[in-house]
C-alpha cells in the first residue's frame, strides 16, 4: 500500500498549499486583541440561559452588500456592539445574536466610515463631514489648542456627532511662506539645526505626524518663500527619528522631487505642472511613497465648479450646512485660466496606480470649491474617473489610509474595527457615485442625524444689526489700506480720506500669485468681524483710476479666500450680490477695491461706495 | 477481506495507470491551467478572482469528462470492461478508482490555479474560502465524472475524444466559464441557466464572495443533471450485455 500512502501525502500537501495561500491584509491583526472583553462579554450573554433584551448599541445590518475595506462580500451581514464591529461576513456564516436590532440592507451597500486624508478642520467640519459618511478626518494643518480633547474623543467608542480627528498640527513652512496667510501664528522651523526642536515641539503639542510645505508659488504664477532642501531633509529626519510620518505639500514636479529626495513618506497633493511619467512612478512605488492627490481641490484650482457633483442628488444637497455651501460655492482666483492643466493631473493617476504607488483619497476641504464630507466622495469618484477601478477608489478612502496613517482599526468592517459605518443605496463597488446616495451613517455604532436641522448650529452670528443701506465712505475709519505685501507679495498701498471720498495710492508689483493693492472696508466694528447683512442686494461704486482693471473682493463666512469680481474703473459700477456664488451675506466681513492691472504706480479715487 | 483487498488493488491500478501515462495526465492538467494563465491573468487583468472560479470549474469539468469518457470508451473497445465483468473483480472498484483519480486531478487543478491567482492575480481570500473553493470544485466534479462515464459507455472509442470536445468546449463557453454570462446577449444568458457547469461555477463564485448565489436552485440543477446521467449510465451498462463492446 506504498502507493496509497504517497497519494495521501500528495493530497495533504495540496491542502497544505491552500492553507498558506495569502489572506486579505488590513490594518487589523487577525484576532482583535484590543477588544477581547467586549466580544467575550457579548458571547457569554448569548450563551446564557436568560436571553439578553436588545442591548442599546447592538444592531445588525443584514442581506447587505458588504465592502469590508478591501473587498466586497455579497449577501452579507455586519453585527455591531458597544461601538465595535463584532461580526461581519456572509449571511450564511455570520450568526446574529438573539435580541439584536436588525436593519434590512437589501439592495444596499454597507461600507466602513470613510477617511478623508487631507482636510483642514475647524468650525463645524467634524459634524459636516459625518453627515456625508466621512467618519475620520486626517487634518493637514490647524492650530493644536484642542488636541487633548480631540485625542480623548477619538479614543472613546461612546456615541458622538463628530468625526474623529487626527492632525499634523502646525505645518513647517518658511517665513511668509504658504500656510502663513491664514491668520494662524505658525511657529517656523528656521533652519536645519532647529528641525529636531521644531518636530519635538509639534509632537509635544499632540501632532500625529509632521507636514512640511514645499511651495515656491510657481505652479500658481507667483513667488512664495519656501523651505530650503537642507531644512526639509532635517525635518524629515527629525520626524523619522521620533517614528512619525513626514508628509509634504507640493505643487510642482520640482518640489515633489525635492520632497522625495528628502525622504518624505507621502505627498499630500499631486503637482499640477506636468504629468507623472512611468519611470518616476515606479521609482516612487519602490520607495513606498504614498500620494494624496486631492483631486477635488485641484479640480477647483483648475477651474471646475464644486457644485456640479451634486446634480441629481437633492438629498445630499439638503444636508449641506451654510459653511459647506459657502466653501463649495467659492472659487479660486484665475482658476479658469489654468483649466488646461487638468488633463495632466488626471493622466498621472493611472500611471501612479499601475506602478503601485499608494493613492489615498483626500479633498483639502474647506478650500474654495470643496466642502467637508461631500468632497471626499468627490475625491473617490474622481479617482475612479481617472482610471482606478471602483474597488480601488473605495480602498483609497478606507483601508489604504488606515494602512498608512497611525489611526488604528478604522476604514474596515471586520471584527474589532470601530463601528463607523455608511449605508448607501445602490452599489458603489460598481459605480462610486452611489456614495452620494447615503441611507444611514453610524459613528461608534450610533446613528448620525443626517438632516442639517439636527446638526449643531453654525458659527454664524445672529442678526444683531439692521441691514439697511449704508454709505461706505461716511466713516473713513472703517477703511484700511491693503495690498499683497501682507501675503508675501511686493505691492503696497496707502489711503487718504478726502472730503467724502477716498484717495488710494500705491504700487502694484509682481511677486504674489495674484498681485493686488488698494483699500478695504470692514463691515463690523473690528477688522474682518462677521456681521449679518442679508438685507443687501447691490454694491454701487464710482471709482476714478489711472489703472486699467479693478478687482472687487468680498470676504464672508470666515473664508480666507475672497469672492471676487474684475471691473473697469467707471462712474456707475453696480454689482449684484445675489450673482456672487459663495458670498455669505449672513456672515459678511469686508469688501476691498483693488487695482489688479497694470503693474506700476497707480492713483485711484473712490467717489462713491454704497451697499443697498 | 479479499474483496476489499482486490478493490484497493484495482483502485491502485488506476493510479498507476495515471502515473504511468504522463502523455495523458500532463495535458489534462496543463490545458485548463494554461487557459487560465492566458485569459484569466494576462488578457483580462483585474478579474483574477472571478475567472479563477470559472476557469477552475472549466478545468475540473474537463478532467472528469475526459478521464471517464475517453478512458471508458477505450477500455470498452479493448474488451477490458467485458473481461472485468466476467472476472470476480469488483467492477465498482474500477469506477471508484477512476473517480478518485478525477477528484485528485480536480484538487491539483484547484490548488495550482488558486496559487496562480494569489501570486499573479493578487487574489486574497480567507483560508476558509480557499478551502471551500477547492471543496466545491472537487465535489462538483463528481456529476461530470458520471457524465463522462455515460458518454464513455455510449460513444465509439475513436469518436469519443472528438465528440467530448464538441460537448466540452461549447458547454464551457455557454455556461459563462470563459466570459461572464452578463456579457452575453440576452438569449444566450437564458441558455446558461440550464447548463450544469454554470451552476457549479455559481457555487464557486459564491464561496469566494465574487458573486452571491442561492444554493438551492444550483444544487437542484446539479442533482437533476446527475440523476439524468445516472440513468444514461445504467442504460449504457445494460447495453454492454447486448453488444460485443
Amino acid at each position: 500500500m506504498k502507493n496509497l500512502r504517497i497519494v495521501l501525502i500528495v493530497i495533504a500537501l495540496l491542502i497544505g498549499v491552500l492553507l498558506v495561500l495569502p489572506k486579505p491584509t488590513g490594518s487589523l491583526p487577525e484576532s482583535p486583541v484590543d477588544t477581547p472583553t467586549e466580544s467575550s462579554a457579548a458571547g457569554d450573554a448569548d450563551a446564557g440561559p436568560v436571553p439578553d433584551p436588545a442591548p442599546p448599541g447592538r444592531f445588525a445590518i443584514t442581506n447587505v452588500r458588504l465592502f469590508d475595506g478591501t473587498r466586497v462580500i455579497e449577501n452579507a451581514a455586519v453585527v455591531v456592539d458597544a461601538g465595535r464591529v463584532v461580526a461581519a461576513g456572509r449571511m450564511m456564516t455570520t450568526p446574529i445574536p438573539d435580541g439584536t436590532t436588525v436593519i434590512d440592507g437589501s439592495g444596499r451597500t454597507a461600507l466602513p466610515g470613510l477617511i478623508d486624508a487631507h482636510v483642514h478642520s475647524f468650525g463645524t467640519a467634524q459634524s459636516d463631514a459625518l453627515r456625508f459618511g466621512v467618519t475620520t478626518l486626517l487634518d493637514m494643518f490647524r492650530a493644536p489648542e484642542d488636541f487633548e480633547e480631540q485625542h480623548l474623543a477619538r479614543a472613546s467608542t461612546e456615541p458622538t456627532g463628530r468625526a474623529d480627528l487626527f492632525s499634523a498640527g502646525y505645518l513647517a513652512t518658511a517665513e511668509g511662506g504658504h500656510g502663513t496667510q491664514y491668520g494662524i501664528d505658525v511657529p517656523l522651523p528656521a533652519g536645519p539645526d532647529r528641525a529636531q526642536a521644531w518636530v519635538d515641539a509639534r509632537l509635544a503639542e499632540g501632532s500625529d505626524w509632521i507636514k512640511i510645505v514645499i511651495e515656491g508659488g510657481r505652479a500658481w504664477g507667483g513667488r512664495t518663500p519656501s523651505l530650503d532642501a537642507a531644512t526639509v531633509s532635517a525635518l524629515v529626519e527629525a520626524a523619522h527619528r521620533r517614528d512619525v510620518l513626514a508628509v509634504a505639500h507640493v505643487s510642482t514636479r520640482a518640489e515633489a522631487d525635492l520632497a522625495v529626495a528628502a525622504g518624505v513618506d507621502g505627498l499630500v497633493h499631486l503637482f499640477i505642472d506636468e504629468a507623472v511619467d512611468p519611470a518616476t512612478a515606479e521609482d516612487w512605488a519602490e520607495r513606498g511613497l504614498f500620494i494624496v492627490p486631492t483631486l477635488p481641490v485641484l479640480a477647483s484650482a483648475l477651474g471646475q465648479a464644486g457644485m456640479e457633483r451634486l446634480a441629481g442628488f437633492d438629498d445630499a444637497r439638503a444636508r449641506l450646512s451654510s459653511e459647506q455651501r459657502r466653501s463649495l460655492g467659492a472659487v479660486f482666483p484665475n482658476a479658469a485660466q489654468r483649466s488646461a492643466q487638468w488633463s495632466g493631473v488626471a493622466a498621472s493617476i493611472p500611471t501612479l496606480q499601475a506602478a503601485g504607488v499608494r493613492l489615498l483619497a483626500g479633498s483639502d476641504a474647506p478650500n474654495p470649491g470643496t466642502a467637508h464630507g461631500l468632497s471626499l466622495i468627490d475625491a473617490v469618484i474622481r479617482l475612479h474617473e481617472a482610471g482606478l477601478s471602483p474597488l480601488e477608489a473605495l480602498r483609497a478612502a478606507t483601508s489604504a489610509p488606515a494602512a498608512v496613517f497611525p489611526i488604528g482599526p478604522r476604514g474596515c468592517l471586520r471584527p474589532g474595527c470601530r463601528a463607523d459605518l455608511v449605508l448607501v443605496a445602490g452599489d458603489p463597488s460598481s459605480d462610486p457615485t452611489a456614495l452620494l446616495d447615503i441611507v444611514g451613517v453610524w459613528k461608534n455604532g450610533a446613528e448620525v442625524a443626517l438632516g442639517i436641522d439636527a446638526a449643531p448650529p453654525s458659527d454664524t452670528p445672529p442678526a444683531d444689526e439692521p441691514a439697511a443701506a449704508v454709505d461706505l465712505l461716511a466713516d473713513p475709519s472703517s477703511w484700511m489700506a491693503s495690498a499683497d505685501d501682507f501675503m508675501g507679495g511686493a505691492s503696497e498701498a496707502a489711503i487718504e480720506p478726502m472730503d467724502g471720498a477716498l484717495r488710494v495710492t500705491g504700487t502694484l508689483r509682481e511677486g504674489f500669485a495674484f498681485p493686488y493693492a488698494g483699500a478695504m472696508w470692514s463691515a463690523g466694528a473690528s477688522i474682518m468681524q462677521p456681521v449679518d447683512r442679508r438685507g443687501w442686494s447691490t454694491l454701487t461704486l464710482d471709482v476714478e483710476s489711472d489703472a486699467e482693471l479693478l478687482r472687487v473682493m468680498f470676504f464672508s463666512g470666515g473664508n480666507p479666500q475672497p469672492i471676487w469680481l474684475d471691473v473697469e474703473p467707471a462712474a456707475a459700477i453696480e454689482i449684484d450680490l445675489a450673482g456672487l456664488t459663495g458670498l455669505d451675506l449672513a456672515a459678511f466681513q469686508a469688501v476691498g477695491v483693488f487695482v489688479a492691472e497694470p503693474t506700476g504706480a497707480f492713483e485711484s479715487t473712490i467717489i462713491e461706495a454704497r451697499f443697498e | 477481506m479479499t474483496a476489499v483487498n482486490a478493490s484497493l488493488h484495482l483502485i491502485q491500478a488506476q493510479w498507476l495507470n495515471l502515473a504511468r501515462t504522463p502523455s495523458y495526465t500532463l495535458p489534462t492538467l496543463l490545458f485548463p491551467i494554461m487557459f487560465y494563465g492566458f485569459f484569466g491573468l494576462l488578457m483580462i487583468p483585474g478579474q483574477a478572482l472571478w475567472l479563477l472560479c470559472t476557469f477552475a470549474t472549466f478545468g475540473v469539468m474537463g478532467a472528469a469528462l475526459f478521464s471517464f469518457g475517453v478512458g471508458i470508451a477505450t477500455e470498452r473497445a479493448q474488451g477490458w470492461l467485458m473481461l472485468l465483468r466476467a472476472s470476480p473483480a469488483p467492477v465498482g472498484a474500477v469506477i471508484a478508482g477512476k473517480a478518485f483519480g478525477a477528484l485528485l486531478f480536480a484538487l491539483i487543478i484547484a490548488v495550482v490555479m488558486s496559487t496562480m491567482a494569489a501570486v499573479f492575480g493578487g487574489v486574497r481570500l480567507a483560508t476558509g474560502q480557499w478551502l471551500a473553493l477547492a471543496a466545491v470544485l472537487v465535489l462538483g466534479s463528481l456529476p461530470f465524472c458520471l457524465m463522462g462515464l455515460a458518454l464513455g459507455l455510449w460513444l465509439k472509442p475513436n469518436a469519443a475524444p472528438a465528440v467530448l470536445n464538441l460537448i466540452y468546449l461549447p458547454l464551457g463557453f455557454l455556461s459563462g466559464l470563459w466570459i461572464p454570462t452578463m456579457q452575453f446577449p440576452k438569449f444566450l444568458q437564458g441558455i446558461a441557466e440550464w447548463l450544469p457547469p454554470y451552476h457549479l461555477a455559481a457555487l464557486a463564485l459564491d464561496v469566494t464572495g465574487a458573486k452571491p448565489a442561492d444554493w438551492a436552485p444550483s444544487l437542484i440543477h446539479l442533482a437533476v443533471f446527475t440523476f439524468a446521467f445516472a440513468i444514461l449510465t445504467a442504460l449504457g451498462w445494460k447495453r454492454l450485455d447486448g453488444t460485443r463492446g
